[in-house]
């Protein structure tokens, strides 16, 4: 067994035929300056041992190595001899070299399967996530039963109760935006009930191929006008601009949220003004009187 | 003589609606627009441009072509049936299923025999006109792409379809698609999109003027299928066209917000060899437009900005006169505001739902033009969605706050308001009578004890308000047997008068003490497009789409003596060049000569004690009136003061604490939550 570190690329080459050189210990001593440095595993005496082990099998082992790809072991050889050319290769039994070739493909066979299974965790986690995540956003179970139940009881209006509900969730939204006072909803059906939080549960009315249809007419136009490649600006755009060029050349008009006008609306409303009317003293307006 | 604290209300969140399609009726002069929500309305031409009618639409129901066929309308939309609008009761008289899918396209033939219509799926559908009803013919060859636009031959023999990348002649007769005319793409990067031929019209030598979403107009000769001309319009879409009488001049509205004149004119002078030819370039609206009208003397253009514009054609009108200037339409014609005197409040009406505001308080007084300090903010106390699909036609709420009422094509609701300290509750009322089915308009009495409903055939109904059970106590019917809707609804402050006016410009007085017709007012030439009672004199005040005011006596039953010499005299031409109809009049009850009127650009009060202005002198007189001394004052006024500095106006109301309730909805509000524009880069910007 043999680590060879590179020190260019600084990797280091686990080497599976067991070729060992006995450089560490032979007179001949690496050149100065090599990229390789060999760490050897074992020590002298089990070298010595190897080499008997080695000399003893030779007969059908090196052959068996020299059939299982030796090429490619061939190479490490030449490759390490470069130093030391008039030593005798090191001979290594067949058992050792089997024993390895098949250490290294278990190896690599349980690495594989290691990530395989790894990959199942993960993705066995994640599932369960998503399952938990279902279950938090659906009703608990004895809810959904009443709805079952009375989802009969109320087939006969369905889409008085859709309206209900969207009333209902309307008027909710208004409440919360406008907490000072209090409004009810007239008409309470008599087949709508409050359920836990601010939901109406009714039966939707069927959606028909019909308007499926309109719909993807719809999106047509949309796309046409309004969709990628139709280069569009903004009305704040337009205005700013009719500014930039109007007689009384003024500031671009700037919104400052997305919703500055609802803001707006809720904060500002009416102004009251005083004014007199007793044939005069209105307040001057410059535009003319037919419109423009 | 008059100072009064003004209520400027700005929270009425109006959004008028995209107009989508336009149909112009030569004959009778009225113009059909159809609007992105679904609702039609007509415009009479002839009367100064007054919108007359307005059918409401529905959720869901869109409108993408008008027709109109003789005196009938048709439209039909993307939910793929054809309607035929009752004119008379300002509702879809029925719907006739296409079946082949979104219909994009409708068009009848010059002999008002068939309608043609393009569906999504391909095909071109003939349906034959009844007289009750449409019926469906046959189809024609069957095509690969969705029919965008369709045009007749005016001999009715052939129709020209464009669709995507193409345009097909069809044979009327046989049905089978004879010609295919093949639309480039555009340039450059568009070379990879399809191009839509939005509009085409076969004119009557064999020409095909089509536009397309590559931003040409093309001209081609319909014999032989090829093309004369392409003019490179825009480097957007060329939306709609449209073709004049005498089909010498064709109009092409873009996404670019321009339109484009194209004459059948010879290059120079003298000589016979016409062509086609780009002349005028209108720029009238800021989005993109859609529908376009070629009547005879103007060009109408409608489209994203919700703008109606009519622009005459110079060489058609005389220059410099009333008729030739340019029109804008942006805002309704009736009142969308229904203000409650006793209690403050404020019913705005918008299609999906109504909201009910109550109006603020201020403290102390002021100068003239001074702003006081608001003690208690406008509140909204209900907002109310309407049920089911239909869009609301009108609402109305009593004057103490304690009824609501709003009608749909399909049915009317009333509801009882109950306000505790500060708890408002809303209830239903459910039992209504049956008479009470539909209505065009909405009035209460001013004690708030009977509810006052339009309907068919320009009767009134009147009910009897109660909480559990409304009861029909009487119909009144006109002698004259109109079958026009009513407009207009006016009740007197002592309960013992009602007017009514309808689109035949009649107005009946009822005498509700006797529940029976008490007179009709001579018929002027123009429709009403306000009246008001006053309450301590009883003379009925009408105001005519041309800008005449008529004042009629109900005791005596004839004009004024005041009504009289304001004819003589003739109204100031300043005031008669308005060009957008009075809205509402309204009264001061501590002063009895005094008529509160406006308009969308301004608010007049009509002095009946002053003497009436000159044609010479100054309409608009109080900045100077202002400057001067007192006494010069009163010799110099006349009758009509006017003030411009509440715009756009959607409604005044005078409450009756002598405050004025001026509801405004300035334009750059609305501008600013329309879709986008198009990106044009202007030099130095």
């Amino acid at each position: 067994m043999a680590l060879i570190y590179n020190r260019n690329t600084r990797r280091l080459r686990l080497t599976s035929l067991a070729v060992v050189l006995l450089l560490a210990t032979s007179r001949q001593t690496f050149p100065r300056g090599s990229n390789h440095v060999l760490f050897v595993s074992s020590s002298p005496a089990d070298d010595n041992n190897m080499a008997r082990k080695q000399r003893g099998a030779t007969a059908h082992g090196s052959s068996k190595t020299a059939d299982n790809g030796d090429g490619g072991h061939a190479e490490h050889f030449s490759l390490l001899l470069e130093s030391s050319d008039d030593e005798a290769p090191e001979e290594v039994t067949f058992e050792d070299s089997k024993t390895q070739a098949l250490r290294s493909m278990k190896d690599a066979l349980d690495t594989v399967r290691r990530e395989k299974e790894q990959l199942k965790e993960k993705r066995r986690r994640r599932q369960e996530l998503f399952q938990e995540q279902k279950k938090r956003r659906l009703l608990p179970a004895d809810v959904l039963e009443e709805i079952d139940s009375s989802s009969f009881a109320k087939k006969q209006k369905p889409s008085d109760d859709k309206a209900e509900e969207q009333q209902q969730e309307e008027d909710d939204e208004e409440e919360e935006e406008r907490g000072k006072t209090q409004k009810k909803r007239s008409g309470k059906l008599a087949h709508a009930r409050n359920l836990k939080g601010n939901y109406t549960v009714a039966t939707v009315k069927e959606r028909s191929s019909a308007t499926f249809q309109q719909q993807v007419a719809q999106d047509f136009i949309q796309s046409r006008l309004y969709g990628p490649g139709s280069c569009r600006t903004t009305n704040n755009e337009l205005l700013s601009l009719q500014n930039k060029k109007g007689r009384n050349q003024s500031a671009a008009v700037q919104f400052v949220k997305k919703d500055w006008e609802m803001a707006k609306k809720k904060t500002t409303t009416t102004t009251t003004t005083w004014f007199r009317i007793y044939g005069s003293n209105f307040i001057r307006d410059d535009k003319k009187f037919v419109s423009s | 003589m008059g100072e009064f604290t003004v209520h400027r209300v700005r929270f009425f969140d109006y959004m008028p609606s995209a107009i989508r399609a336009m149909a112009f009726n030569p004959r009778t002069e009225r113009l059909a627009v159809a609007r992105a929500d679904g609702a039609v309305e007509i415009f009479n031409f002839a009367d100064n441009y007054f919108q007359e009618k307005v059918i409401p639409g529905r959720d869901g129901g869109t409108v993408e072509a008008l027709c109109w066929v003789g005196p009938r309308l048709f439209g039909a939309g993307l939910n793929g049936a054809i309607t035929e609008y009752d004119l008379e009761n300002l509702r879809p008289r029925y719907s006739v299923e296409a079946y082949g899918g979104p219909i994009w396209t409708v068009s009848g033939d010059s002999a008002g025999t068939m309608l043609a219509v393009g569906c999504e799926d391909g095909t071109v559908k003939m349906f034959e006109i009844l007289d009750e009803t449409i019926r469906f013919q046959r189809n024609l060859e069957r095509q690969k792409g969705r029919i965008i636009s369709l045009s007749w031959h005016p001999s009715g023999a052939l129709i020209a379809a464009g669709m995507i990348d193409m345009i097909r002649i069809f044979d009327a007769e046989t049905g089978r698609a004879t010609h295919r005319l093949l639309v480039e793409r555009g340039a450059g990067a568009s070379k990879s999109r399809e191009v839509v031929v939005w509009s085409v019209v076969f004119l009557s030598d064999h020409t095909i003027v089509s536009g397309d979403s590559a931003g040409k107009v093309q001209f081609w000769d319909g014999h032989t299928g090829t093309l004369v001309r392409t003019h490179l319009v825009t480097k957007w879409d060329v939306l709609a066209l449209a073709v004049s009488q005498d089909e010498s001049s064709v109009v092409a509205g873009t996404s670019e917000s321009i339109v484009v004149q194209f004459q059948f004119i010879s290059s120079t002078v003298g000589r016979q060899d016409n062509e086609w030819v780009r002349t005028r370039t209108f720029k009238n609206h800021s989005h993109d437009v859609r529908a376009l009208v070629h009547t005879e003397t103007a060009v109408v253009s409608g489209g994203m900005d919700t703008q109606l514009v009519v622009r005459p054609l110079l060489d058609k009108v005389e220059k410099n006169t009333q008729e030739s200037s340019l029109r804008k339409i942006a805002f309704p014609h009736r009142s969308l505001v229904c203000c409650a005197k006793k209690a403050g409040l404020l019913l705005f009406q918008f299609p999906e739902h109504l909201e009910l505001w109550r109006l603020g308080e201020s403290e102390g007084h002021g100068r003239a033009g001074d702003s006081l300090p608001v003690k208690r903010k406008p509140e909204k106390l209900i907002h109310l969605k309407r049920k089911g699909d239909d869009h609301i036609r009108c609402s109305a709420v009593s004057p103490c706050g304690g009824w609501l009422v709003y009608a749909t094509v399909s049915g009317v609701r009333l509801y009882r308001i109950q306000h505790d300290n500060n708890n408002i509750g809303v209830t239903k009322v459910s039992k209504l009578p049956k008479s009470l089915c539909s209505a065009h308009q909405l009035c209460f009495s001013s004690d708030s004890s009977k509810l006052f409903a339009a309907s068919g055939l320009s009767s009134v109904v009147v009910v009897a308000l109660d909480p559990l059970e409304c009861k029909h106590l009487h119909t009144l019917r006109p002698k004259s047997g109109s079958r026009q809707p009513v407009h207009l609804l006016c009740v007197s402050d002592d309960g013992k008068w009602l007017a009514s006016a309808n689109t035949d410009c009649e107005v009946h007085v009822y005498n509700l003490k006797k529940m029976k017709l008490h007179c009709k007012v001579p018929v002027y030439s123009s429709c009403p497009t306000a009246i008001g009672i006053n309450p301590v004199t009883s003379n009925l005040v009408t105001v005519h789409a041309d800008q005449q005011v008529f004042e009629f006596s109900l005791q005596q039953k004839e004009y004024t003596e005041w009504s009289r010499r304001l004819q003589q005299r003739g109204l100031h031409p300043v005031w008669l060049q308005r060009d957008t109809p009075v809205a509402h009049i309204t009264f001061n009850p501590r002063n009895p000569a005094h008529i509160v009127l406006h308009d969308v650009f301004m608010l007049c009060i009509i002095d009946q004690s002053l003497p009436l202005p000159e044609a010479r002198t100054p309409l608009l007189n109080q900045m100077m009136l202002r400057s001067l001394p007192e006494a010069e004052r009163s010799r110099q006024s006349h009758a009509f003061k006017i003030c411009k500095s509440f715009q756009h106006l959607l409604s005044m109301t005078l409450l009756d604490d002598q405050s004025l309730v001026a509801v405004e909805r300035p334009l750059l509000d609305i501008v600013s939550q329309l879709p986008a524009p198009v990106r044009q880069k202007k030099f130095a910007t």
